[in-house]
């Protein structure tokens, strides 16, 4: 698999503690990813954030620490991402959803 | 031994559901760039504490309410772990002034919120008792 030059950059939030199917969304969307064959996923966590509803999140307070934000970035080319959007869109009940262009420099792993 | 258990076990489900809920309206409402709901519910809790157990002492209340309420409910509802971990994060970033100020102002205060509390239990029994 290759890609080069102009790609789409998907970036997805949503809370750690969000579910999908007895196991956590952000999990279950990279997995899905990977199964759609999608080039590549990667999940950061957040140390704060709010989101629709106001709520503050941050690992600095202990009652608001537990559903920090989570965040998963996949690249690909638009075709791919396009077909994998309507899945998302059913998975992701609550959260934020943004697809920008993005210019891919280097894409390389070991050829097993 | 299950009657004492059960006891600790309902005040503490009271006293950690109220702190969980409480802690974290205020929170929200409060701010968030100190663990200031952590004192309040420290201090608070130190306050029943001292009156409480002046209270109980002076009136011979039954020992189960002791267990149920000093042990279970206060107990849980106050935290000395959250304080430590909280004020360990503040060090973390640096913020000495708000470390500090956690460290040391829930300690003092602490010790003159219970000595409040003590105060009004006395007050309320009408004088001299220790």
């Amino acid at each position: 698999m290759r890609i080069e030059g102009q790609a789409k950059l998907l970036r997805i939030y949503i809370g750690e503690t969000d579910r999908w199917h007895g196991q956590p969304l952000y999990m279950a969307i990279l997995l899905k990813a990977r199964e759609m064959g999608l080039a590549g996923g990667t999940v950061f966590r957040g140390i704060a954030g709010y989101g629709a509803n106001s709520v503050i999140h941050t690992a600095n307070i202990l009652r608001l620490s537990e559903d920090l934000p989570v965040v998963i970035e996949i690249v690909d080319a638009d075709e791919k991402i396009q077909a994998f959007l309507p899945v998302l869109d059913e998975m992701v009940k609550e959260g934020l959803i943004l697809l920008r262009e993005v210019e891919v420099i280097k894409y390389a792993g070991n050829s097993r | 031994m299950l009657r004492t258990a059960l006891l600790i076990g309902l005040g503490g489900f009271v006293g950690a559901n109220l702190r969980y809920w409480l802690g974290g309206w205020i929170a929200q409402k409060i701010g968030v760039l100190f663990p200031i709901e952590t004192m309040l519910i420290n201090l608070s809790g130190s306050f029943l504490l001292g009156l409480f157990m002046t209270l109980a002492l002076h009136y011979t209340w039954a020992p189960e309410w002791r267990q149920a309420i000093a042990i279970g409910f206060i107990g849980s509802f106050t935290t000395y772990s959250t304080y430590e971990y909280e004020s360990l994060r503040l060090l973390q970033e640096g913020a000495w002034v708000k470390a500090g100020l956690n460290l040391f102002g829930s300690l003092v205060l602490g010790l003159i919120a219970v000595i409040l509390g003590v105060a009004l239990g006395r007050l309320l029994i009408g004088g001299t008792e220790p």
